[in-house]
C-alpha cells in the first residue's frame, strides 16, 4: 500500500518541487475523508498542488474561484425553469465532484462560505426540498491568503471546525527555488497521469482505519485536546488568559483519524506521540479561539500548541 | 407739526446717544520756557475727565521732529474725587536753537458698549472692534532753545583710570574710561583709541542708563586692553560738556598716561627655568609618525579581539530535551522532513539521546556548512 503512496507523491512531484508537509496534509484529508484548508501568501504552488493531486487520483475534480459577488446557488446548484416541458428542474452546481478546490475561499461573503456547511459536514445538499447525496471521496480543499485585509471574508468559527486540518505553506528550501526557476524556464514540466482511482482510494481509506492505537496513546491525545481547554491542569496557568475557547470534540475525532493517517504515511502499523506532534498544529491551529489579550499581546496559537504539548507527559 | 415732530425725535435720538459720553480736557501743568541744545526738561501734560471714564484709553506716545526730541518719562493714571485723572511727563530736548513749537497729539479711544457685549458673550465674528477713536491734539507749547555746540549737556563728570603703569612686555593694561551723571548722556559717541605700536582690545561701551525728569541719568563706561612690546603714552581723552546747572561750556580732559614697557620673561631669568628639549623637525614628526602608526596597529589588534572574541554558541530547539521521547516530540513539532529518520529511530529505540543529538548536531553544522 505504501508503494501506492510513494507513487502518488512521485507523480505530483512532476510538477511541484518541495512542499511535503502540504502534499502530506492533502494525503492525509484524501485518507480520511477530511476537508482542508490552505493558508499560504500568493506563488506558493497551492492550487497547482491540489490540482495534480486531482489529476494523479484520477477522481472527478471542478475548481471554483471565490469572488466577492458569488452566489450559494453558483456552488450548489439551482432550480431552474425548463420552459419546453414546462417543469422546474434541479441544475447541479460545481459541489457535485469528487475534489472541490475552493481557490480564495476568503474572499467570499459569509453566506457563500455558509453553503458548503451542509455538504462539508453531513456530505450532502439540499436544493429546493430536495436533498442530494455527495459522491465519495468528497474533499473541499480550500486556500486563503492571509496577507491581504481588503475585500477579504475571515471564515466563521462552525465553518473552519469542519476543515480537518489548515496547513500553512511556507517558502521553498533555496535549492528547491532553483529547480523550480529552472523548470518553469525551460518549460520541462512533466504530464501528469492518474495512477489510481475511487476504488483504490477506497482500498487505501481501509488501511488506514486498520492501524492500531495503543489506548495510552488514545489517553494522550484526549489530555492534549483537553490541555487546550483548562491548560491549568497541566501546570499552564500562564497561558490560560490567551485561550478564550479551546479545540471541539471534533478536532479529536479528526485527531483520531488524522494520527492513523501520519502513521500510515510514514509505513507504521501503529500510532506514536511523534506522530501526533507531527500534525497536532495543523489539527488545531484553526480551532483554538484566542483571547484579546493574546492578540494585544502577538501571541501565536502555534506557540502555544508548542507549549501544550511539551506540557502533557509523553506515555 | 410733522416737520417738527420729525426734528425733535431726531434731536433726541442725538442727544440719547451722546448722553452717556463722558467729557474730557487736556491742560498743560509745568514747561520750560528756555532750554539749551541738548539740555532735556519735563513738559507736564494733563487729561482730566468728568467722570471716572473706566471705558476710555488714552494712547499717547510722543513723536520726535526735526527740532526736538520726545520720549516719555512717567505717565500716571488715577481716580481722584469719582473723577479720572491721567499725567504725563514728557522729556524734551532741543535739538536746534530757535522758537521750539511742541505739538504733541494722543488718540483717546472709546470701548463702546457693544464692543464690551462682544466680549462678555465671546463673539469670535466681529470684524471691526467696536471704538470709538478721537485723535486729539495737545495744548501748544513754545520754548525758546538757545545754540549749543557742545558734546554732551548736563550734570556730567568724567574719569579715565589704568590698572597699572608699570608692566612687562605683552602684559596687558586695562584702561577703563567713564562717563558719569544726567543729561543727554544717549548721545554720547564713544571714544577711539589708536596709539603706534600698542595693540588694543575693546567691547562695545557699557551703557547703565535711565530715564529721569533731567534726562538720562547713570553711567557710560569703555573698557580697553593695551599689549605692547615698548613703552608707550596713552593719549588725553576730551569732551565738550554744557553744565546745565552753572550754565557754562567747559571740556573735560583727562590727563596723558606714560606706561612703562619693561623687557618680558626669558627662560634664563626664571628661577625654575622649564628644561625645553631640543628635538630637530623629523625627529619631532618621526615621533608623531611612530604615535599615530601605533594607534592604528593598536586599533586593528582591539578589531580582531572584538571580532574573534570567544562565543557561546546559540542553543538549538532540541538542546532542552532530556529524554529520547522528549526528542522526537520536539522535533516532529518542527514538522521537517529532515528530522524524519531520527524522530523513526527515535520511536523505534534504535537510537539513544546522546546518539540522536550529536546527529542533529552534525546536521546542523553541515547546514551552516552549506550556507
Amino acid at each position: 500500500m505504501i508503494k501506492i503512496i510513494d507513487a502518488i507523491r512521485t507523480e505530483i512531484a512532476k510538477v511541484v518541487v518541495g512542499q511535503e508537509k502540504m502534499i502530506d496534509g492533502l494525503l492525509i484529508g484524501l485518507l480520511c475523508e477530511g476537508h482542508i484548508l490552505i493558508e499560504g501568501i500568493p506563488g506558493l504552488a497551492k492550487t497547482t498542488t491540489v490540482k495534480a493531486l486531482a489529476q494523479t487520483l484520477g477522481l472527478d475534480f471542478k475548481r471554483v474561484q471565490f469572488t466577492p459577488d458569488l452566489l450559494p446557488s453558483d456552488i450548489l446548484g439551482a432550480e431552474v425553469y425548463d420552459p419546453q416541458n414546462n417543469l422546474f428542474k434541479i441544475k447541479k452546481g460545481p459541489i457535485f465532484t469528487n475534489l472541490l478546490l475552493a481557490d480564495e475561499i476568503n474572499r467570499a461573503p459569509a453566506k457563500v462560505q455558509s453553503a458548503l456547511l451542509e455538504a462539508m459536514q453531513e456530505r450532502q445538499v439540499t436544493l429546493s426540498d430536495e436533498s442530494f447525496g455527495l459522491s465519495s471521496p468528497f474533499l473541499v480543499m480550500a486556500t486563503q491568503n492571509p496577507i491581504e485585509n481588503e475585500g477579504v471574508y475571515p471564515l466563521p468559527e462552525a465553518q473552519l471546525d469542519r476543515f480537518m486540518l489548515k496547513i500553512k505553506v511556507g517558502y521553498n528550501t533555496p535549492d528547491e527555488e532553483l529547480l523550480i526557476a529552472r523548470r518553469i524556464a525551460s518549460k520541462s514540466s512533466e504530464a501528469i497521469h492518474a495512477i489510481v482511482n475511487a476504488q483504490v482510494i477506497g482500498e487505501l481509506q481501509e488501511a488506514v482505519k486498520t492501524v492500531h492505537i495503543d489506548e495510552e496513546v488514545e489517553r494522550y491525545m484526549i489530555a492534549l485536546v483537553g490541555a487546550t481547554r483548562e491548560p491549568e491542569r497541566f501546570g499552564l496557568e500562564s497561558i490560560k488568559r490567551y485561550i478564550q475557547f479551546g479545540a471541539s470534540p471534533r478536532v479529536s475525532i479528526d485527531m483520531f483519524k488524522a494520527v492513523r493517517a501520519m502513521a500510515f504515511l510514514r509505513g507504521k502499523e501503529f500510532v506514536t506521540p511523534s506522530d501526533i506532534a507531527s500534525i497536532i498544529k495543523d489539527l488545531m491551529r484553526h480551532r483554538i479561539v484566542l483571547s484579546y489579550e493574546a492578540e494585544a499581546e502577538g501571541i501565536d496559537v502555534d506557540t502555544l500548541i508548542e507549549q501544550i504539548v511539551t506540557a502533557v507527559p509523553v506515555p | 407739526m410733522k416737520q417738527s415732530l420729525g426734528r425733535l425725535l431726531l434731536l433726541f435720538l442725538l442727544i440719547l446717544g451722546t448722553a452717556d459720553a463722558a467729557q474730557y480736557k487736556w491742560s498743560v501743568l509745568k514747561a520750560p520756557k528756555e532750554l539749551h541744545v541738548g539740555e532735556g526738561a519735563v513738559v507736564r501734560y494733563q487729561c482730566l475727565f468728568d467722570g471716572s471714564a473706566g471705558d476710555y484709553t488714552v494712547v499717547f506716545k510722543p513723536t520726535d521732529s526735526k527740532s526736538y526730541k520726545a520720549s516719555m518719562v512717567t505717565q500716571d493714571d488715577r481716580v481722584i474725587n469719582g473723577k479720572r485723572i491721567l499725567q504725563f511727563d514728557v522729556l524734551i530736548t532741543p535739538v536746534i536753537g530757535g522758537v521750539l513749537d511742541v505739538k504733541l497729539d494722543a488718540l483717546v479711544r472709546r470701548t463702546t458698549f457693544g464692543s464690551i457685549e462682544n466680549a462678555s458673550i465671546g463673539r469670535d465674528n466681529v470684524k471691526k472692534y467696536d471704538f470709538k477713536d478721537e485723535k486729539v491734539m495737545m495744548p501748544d507749547v513754545k520754548i525758546q532753545a538757545i545754540d549749543n555746540t557742545a558734546d554732551l549737556s548736563g550734570e556730567i563728570t568724567f574719569a579715565v583710570l589704568v590698572d597699572k603703569v608699570k608692566v612687562r612686555s605683552h602684559e596687558p593694561v586695562h584702561l577703563s574710561l567713564y562717563v558719569r551723571g544726567r543729561g543727554n548722556l544717549n548721545e554720547f559717541v564713544p571714544f577711539e583709541l589708536n596709539i603706534s605700536g600698542v595693540k588694543h582690545f575693546s567691547e562695545p561701551a557699557h551703557r547703565d542708563l535711565s530715564l529721569g525728569e533731567n534726562g538720562y541719568e547713570g553711567e557710560i563706561r569703555q573698557e580697553f586692553a593695551l599689549v605692547s612690546e615698548k613703552s608707550y603714552v596713552i593719549p588725553p581723552f576730551s569732551v565738550s560738556v554744557f553744565d546745565t546747572k552753572t550754565h557754562t561750556n567747559k571740556i573735560l580732559r583727562s590727563q596723558p598716561i606714560n606706561i612703562d614697557v619693561e623687557k618680558g620673561f626669558e627662560p634664563g631669568n626664571l628661577l625654575d627655568a622649564p628644561q625645553l628639549n631640543g628635538y630637530s623637525d623629523w625627529k619631532r614628526y618621526g615621533f608623531y609618525a611612530f604615535f599615530m602608526l601605533l594607534g592604528v596597529i593598536l586599533a586593528e589588534v582591539a578589531r580582531w579581539l572584538w571580532v574573534h572574541r570567544p562565543r557561546r554558541k546559540p542553543k538549538a530547539f532540541w538542546d532542552s530535551a532530556a529524554t529520547a521521547k522528549e526528542l522526537s516530540i520536539l522535533l516532529s513539532l518542527r514538522g521537517e522532513s529532515q528530522y524524519l529518520q531520527i524522530i523513526q529511530l527515535l520511536d523505534e529505540g534504535n537510537i539513544s539521546l546522546n546518539e540522536a543529538k550529536n546527529k542533529l548536531r552534525l546536521m546542523t553544522s553541515t547546514d551552516e556548512e552549506k550556507r
